[in-house]
């Protein structure tokens, strides 16, 4: 038996760092993903998709948010869809689950809020044992109820949950949700599919984290996965394939700079990223130091010109000095009252980190466009 | 270059023409009234330097005297650089003609003089319109006409040129000018769409602010509704689970179970009691019938001791009331024997009162006649005194003469005296000695002299007749004759006329008329004293009062004598003597009181008897009630227990007594036994409250589980409007939108903070590039303006003109200077202008007419020391009307003397 294991879409997730045009094609790529799930799963003969938790990013979403997945896996009517809530979706009174209770969904579509088990397909091969959430963060092992649950013997146990099994998450948030890690032993599991983790991990034969099956986050360079399981018989052991279902790769790239000589080699480290830059997303940090007409030149060249090949781009260009040289400041004028005030903005600019020192290195570079629009008259 | 000689002919009002000589190489002044032609000399000056000789224009056809057609001619001697030059034109003429004789005899002439002249002096070619402030350059600021002197000094472009190439000459050239000021402004207006004018956000920038508050505003509404909504949800739950239990328990089954048994419970425990309450209330009847019986023969009991006491009570009360009524009788005897006492006492006074009072009314009569004889004697009296007073007063008001009066006329009498002394003392005297028969032959003035020895004062021509002798005139010759009769005469008229006013012949006459009147004054004093003593006030002897005067005491006179008569007319008669009479009044007053005290024995002892006779009556009264209210309470307590046996003896009485116990003995035993029953089972009253109590809980849980399903419906229906519009994204987009927001505007902050600061540095920059080129110009103006506005500071602008001064650093634009600060800057521009162009190795002088008249003394002191030192360097020549106020000047002057052309 074949199934697709994959969690954490996040429909509906705000991408705060780009703008909205950049967002809207990241929101978008989130559900075309589920359709590249869906053929996955007919290609491979899967037919089931398992959906560890995290269907929808926010607990509370509009009705077509609502809608948005539950459309394109009507288009799958040979797959048949398990979805249980996560901690960012979980089944709360007026959650998207509670709507869901009160209206039609497509047949091809299980959602399990109780943590019973239900016979897979036809219950002739396996049954599902669901862990779904009722809070955002429980403070017990979403997992546990899994072993009190009695399945027909002879077939297939097959967990589904939502919840850390480590501390993923600097910031302690991993600890709530916790699942124990030898859980698919303990309940006799075959596999047991969880979600939480953005990356793609495996924890043992038998447990695996899927992965988001578009990437959402810096960090990790790689596209979004789901993975291909290919069920033996009670107590044998899994294939598990991964999958590429994801569009984007998420770069985070870190350049230095020092004169105008290393924009060329900038340019051409951002060209040859990728042979389709149209699906990067990038995240640039620039550090260095640069003329006034070489600075100029990186937000030509960088920011207004090759930022445009990718699919979104966020420059970090705090770390870029400006140091006005000798030439930028004849270029400006060789005497007169702008060159005072450019040498005065200078030496202000040259001083010690402060604020007046940002300031006066901003105002050169406004000088320098104001000087270098004058020369264009 | 300095002005050496202008020689002006046929120029405007000088026809004849004249030369203006004695110029000096510094300060030099031409001091005319007003329409002497200064400025026409300026203008001549003027005219000569920077018109061109063959023009025809405006300016040149006025240098014409007008409604002539002679041609102006002009020259001037000048030094330039050391050598003397002459310069001469001839305009308007049919040959108009130009001449510069330069030092070695150089000549030039027409058109090459011009250029010449413009070279030497730095001018340009003058338009067709003629000489402008352009082609005048520099000069047109520095020889100024009359009237522009306290305007700001202006340069032309020319002007401005020429100390450009000074300035540049000393300082360099201005760089970064005008790209600078570009790029500057592009910085502002750059800044402009963040904050205007007065700091306040612009456009965009303002737009951005709006905007993110707007987002706040709206996330903080999102965030409420968020809330709402999560409360909403969780009450939902609640209710949900709440109604859940109310359907789910049992208890409504249980209730209904309890309730139907408890309403059985109650049906029965209603029988009880009503079977209870029939046994209770028989006993009741029973016992009530017993203790009516046992009440009826205690009542019984009481009449009869009742009637016993009251018969008592009467035979005590009967003796007291006896010996009362007797004590009354006897009391009442005795007041009728004092009464009768009382009125015999009565009948003696009456008596004695009537003749009491006869004698009084004698003694009244007596005294009234008595008294009347002296009043009337006293009345008589003051009426001759009044009268007397009256006749004298009018007599001494008849005369008028007054001292006052009497002093004037002998007065008079004196001057009269003197005038007869002053006019005798000029007479003539014709003393006559005649022979005896001589008598009554001559005639003196027309009468015959009577007498042989007569003398004669005479005062006019007099003519003395002699008989058969003729005529001899006598002219008394004194020749204030006239006047001392005049004035002899006015004495004797003033006196007349003043004593016929007194009604006298004469100031002796006068003298006694008024020593008669001082004497009718004091008689009618003495007169009226009498009166005031005869009608004075007196004081009677019964102690009432006469009032002072006449009328009063008439008044009294008349009373008294009506009192007597009165008196007479009722039949008193006058006593024979007033010591009888005092004696009867006396005896009779002495009977009067002794009765008086009988009188008043006798009732005291009347009150006392009143007073016993009624306190005996009231014992008796009371003594009587007592025996009859005790009679009479035993006949009525008698007569109800009487009524009471008749209808039901005391026999059967207590026969019924005996059976009604036994009843009710019965009755008791009934109730115990029920209670004893009763004592097991709940009271009906507590299985009705339970009753009550659970059919409320079974209300009242319908009512919860009713309000429970409209609360969840309305929530429902709240919650459900609000789900479809993903609250959580909403406000996960508003957070980005905000956040983005924010970020554009620290951006936008660090843009505008770098904006401010360039526009700031370039700012300070050109104004110190400005300074710094502009500094040769404020250090020439610097020690003129310090010396006329001391600690002030000049300001220029980069077009060369002076705008502002600062003074204890507050910089105060020309424009608001008073007119006579702005004057006087004026001309200390001029001459550092002129300096500027000396130093340079320009030629310069200045020309100032009647400049300075705004200045006060102090401020044209100042000026004066100013020029004075700037003269140093520079020709000055000043034209002015004011002869004193310039005298202090002093300057080289001018002289101005007619002049004949040779040609």
């Amino acid at each position: 038996m074949r199934i697709i294991h994959t969690s954490d879409w996040q429909i509906g997730k705000v991408f705060r760092t780009f703008d909205r045009e950049a967002e809207a094609v990241l929101q978008s790529e989130r559900v075309e993903a589920i359709s590249r799930i869906g053929m996955a799963a007919v290609e491979n003969g899967a037919t089931a998709v398992l959906v560890a938790g995290d269907i929808w990013d926010q607990a509370h979403v509009s009705d077509r948010t609502l809608s948005l997945p539950l459309e394109r896996m009507r288009l799958f009517p040979a797959v048949e869809w398990h979805l249980i809530p996560g901690n960012h979706d979980p089944h709360t009174p007026g959650g998207p689950w509670a709507r869901l209770l009160d209206r039609e969904v497509p047949r091809n579509v299980r959602i399990h809020v109780e943590p019973v088990p239900v016979p897979l397909g036809d219950g002739s091969e396996a049954w599902l044992l669901p862990a779904p959430l009722t809070r955002r963060h429980a403070l017990g092992d979403p997992t546990e109820a899994m072993d009190g649950m009695e399945t027909p013997p002879g077939l297939l146990r097959i967990g589904l949950a939502h919840g850390s099994i480590r501390d993923f998450d600097s910031d302690g948030t991993g600890t709530r949700n916790r699942i124990a890690t030898d859980r698919a032993t303990t309940t006799r599991l075959d596999y047991l599919a969880l979600g939480d983790w953005h990356g793609q991990v495996r924890i043992d034969d038998r447990t695996w984290y899927s992965g988001t099956p578009e990437a959402d986050r810096f960090g990790r360079d790689d596209v979004g996965r789901a993975l291909l399981v290919e069920l033996s018989p009670p107590g044998g052991s899994s294939i598990v394939t991964s999958i590429e279902t994801g569009r984007f790769r998420w770069v985070s790239m870190e350049e230095t700079v020092h004169g105008a000589g290393d924009l060329d080699g900038l340019e051409a480290a951002l060209r040859r990223l990728d042979d389709s830059p149209q699906r990067v997303v990038l995240d640039l940090s620039v550090t260095g130091t640069l003329s006034l007409a070489a600075r100029s030149d990186f937000d030509r060249r960088v920011r207004s010109g090759v930022a445009a090949a990718f699919a979104a781009c966020r420059i970090d260009d705090s770390g870029l000095a400006v140091e006005p040289t000798a030439d930028d400041l004849d270029a400006i004028d060789h005497a007169g009252f702008v060159r005072a005030a450019a040498d005065r903005l200078r030496e202000t600019a040259a001083g010690p980190a402060s604020m007046a020192r940002e300031t006066a290195a901003l105002a050169l570079r406004e000088l320098w466009v104001l000087h270098a629009r004058e020369e264009g008259r | 270059v300095r002005l050496r000689s202008l020689e002006i002919t046929s120029f405007r009002k000088f026809t004849d023409g004249i030369r203006v000589s004695g110029f000096g190489d510094g300060l030099n002044i031409l001091v005319a009234p007003n329409e002497y032609g200064k400025s026409t000399i300026v203008a001549a000056l003027r005219g000569l330097i920077f018109e061109k000789y063959r023009a025809r224009t405006e300016a040149v056809r006025q240098m014409q005297t007008l409604g002539s057609e002679t041609s102006p001619t002009l020259a001037l001697d000048f030094d330039l650089a050391g050598g003397l030059y002459r310069l001469e034109k001839r305009f308007l003429h049919r040959q108009p003609s130009a001449m510069l004789v330069g030092p070695g005899g150089r000549r030039f002439e027409n058109d090459e003089a011009e250029e010449e002249l413009q070279r030497l002096l730095g001018f340009r070619e003058p338009g067709k319109q003629g000489a402008n402030d352009e082609s005048r350059g520099i000069w047109g600021l520095l020889w100024l006409e009359q009237g522009q002197s306290f305007a700001k000094p202006k340069l032309s472009e020319t002007g401005r040129g020429a100390i450009r190439e000074c300035l540049e000459q000393e300082v360099g050239a201005l760089a970064g000018g005008e790209r600078g000021t570009r790029i500057l402004v592009a910085a502002e207006t750059a800044i402009k769409s963040f904050v205007d004018g007065r700091g306040k956000p612009a456009s965009t920038w303002k737009d951005l602010l709006e905007k993110i508050a707007e987002v706040e505003t709206s996330l903080s509404g999102s965030r409420e509704t968020r809330k709402h909504l999560t409360e909403d949800l969780a009450a939902l739950d609640t209710l949900r689970s709440e109604r859940q239990a109310l359907a789910t328990d049992g208890e409504d089954e249980r209730l209904r179970i309890e309730i139907i048994q408890l309403e059985k419970d109650v049906e029965a425990s209603k029988l009880f009691e009503a079977r209870l309450g029939e046994a209770k209330a028989t006993l009741a009847v029973q016992e009530s019938r017993r203790d009516a019986a046992d009440k009826e023969i205690t009542e019984r009991q009481k009449l009869e001791k009742d009637i016993e006491a009251a018969g008592r009570e009467a035979d005590e009360a009967r003796p007291a009331f006896e010996e009362a009524r007797k004590k009354t009788i006897d009391l009442r005897t005795r007041r009728e024997a004092e009464a009768q006492g009382e009125r015999t006492l009565g009948g003696r006074l009456s008596t004695l009162r009537e003749e009491e009072t006869r004698l009084a009314q004698q003694r009244k009569l007596f005294e009234c006649r008595n008294t009347l004889t002296g009043f009337q004697e006293a009345l008589d009296k003051a009426h001759v005194a009044a009268e007397s007073s009256d006749d004298l007063e009018a007599r001494a008001h008849a005369i008028s003469v007054t001292p006052t009066a009497l002093q004037e006329l002998k007065q008079l009498e004196g001057a009269l005296a003197k005038a007869q002394a002053d006019r005798d003392a000029l007479a003539t005297r014709v003393v006559f000695s005649l022979e005896p028969g001589a008598v009554g032959h001559i005639n003196l003035g027309g009468v015959p002299i009577a007498e042989r020895h007569f003398e004669s004062l005479l005062t006019s021509p007099t003519r003395i007749v002699i008989d058969g002798v003729g005529q001899i005139e006598v002219r008394p010759g004194a020749k204030d004759m006239e006047e001392a009769d005049r004035a002899l005469h006015l004495a004797q008229e003033t006196l007349r006329d003043r004593l016929a006013k007194f009604g006298v012949e004469s100031v002796a006459e006068a003298e006694g008329q008024l020593q008669k009147k001082r004497d009718f004054q004091t008689d009618a004093r003495t007169a009226k004293a009498d009166l005031a003593t005869l009608t004075r006030e007196r004081t009677l002897a019964d102690g009432s009062r006469i009032a002072a005067g006449l009328d009063a005491l008439k008044k009294q006179v008349n009373t008294l004598r009506a009192a007597a008569d009165e008196l007479e007319a009722k039949g008193v008669q006058l006593p024979a003597s007033r010591n009888e009479l005092d004696a009867a009044l006396s005896a009779a007053a002495g009977e009067v009181r002794k009765v008086e005290e009988a009188t008043s024995l006798t009732r005291a002892r009347m009150d006392e008897l009143a007073s016993l006779l009624e306190e005996s009556g009231r014992e008796e009264v009371t003594r009587s009630g007592v025996v009859r209210d005790a009679e009479h309470r035993a006949q009525l307590t008698g007569q109800r227990l009487a009524t009471r046996r008749e209808t039901k003896s005391d026999q059967d009485l207590l026969t019924r007594r005996v059976k009604e116990d036994l009843d009710r003995k019965v009755a008791k035993a009934a109730v115990s036994e029920l209670e004893k029953e009763g004592a097991g089972r709940d009271p009906l009253k507590t299985l009705e409250a339970r009753l009550t109590r659970l059919e409320a809980t079974r209300k009242s849980r319908q009512d919860r589980r009713q309000k429970l399903d409209i609360d969840i419906v309305k929530i429902e229906t709240s919650v459900s409007g609000q789900q479809g519009t993903g609250i959580d994204e909403t406000i996960e987009r508003k957070e980005a939108d905000l956040s983005s927001l924010r970020t554009e505007k620290a951006l936008k902050e660090r843009r505008l903070a770098a904006l401010q600061l360039l526009a700031s540095e370039l700012r300070k920059a050109e104004a110190e590039a400005k300074e710094r080129y502009l500094a040769p110009v404020t250090q020439r103006v610097q020690p003129y303006l310090a010396a006329l506005l001391p600690g002030a500071r000049a300001r220029c602008t980069e077009s060369l003109e002076l705008e502002a001064v600062e003074r204890d650093g507050v910089t105060e634009d020309l424009d608001i200077l008073s007119d006579g600060t702005r004057e006087q800057i004026a001309v200390l521009t001029r001459l550092a202008f002129a300096d500027l162009l000396l130093g340079s190795g320009r030629p310069a002088a200045v020309i100032l007419d009647d400049a300075l008249a705004f200045s006060d003394a102090a401020r044209l002191e100042r000026m004066f020391d100013i020029l004075t030192e700037a003269s140093k360097k520079v020709q000055i020549t000043v034209f002015s009307c004011r002869e004193r106020a310039f005298e202090r000047l002093g300057a080289n002057r001018l002289v101005v003397e007619p002049f004949h052309s040779h040609a």
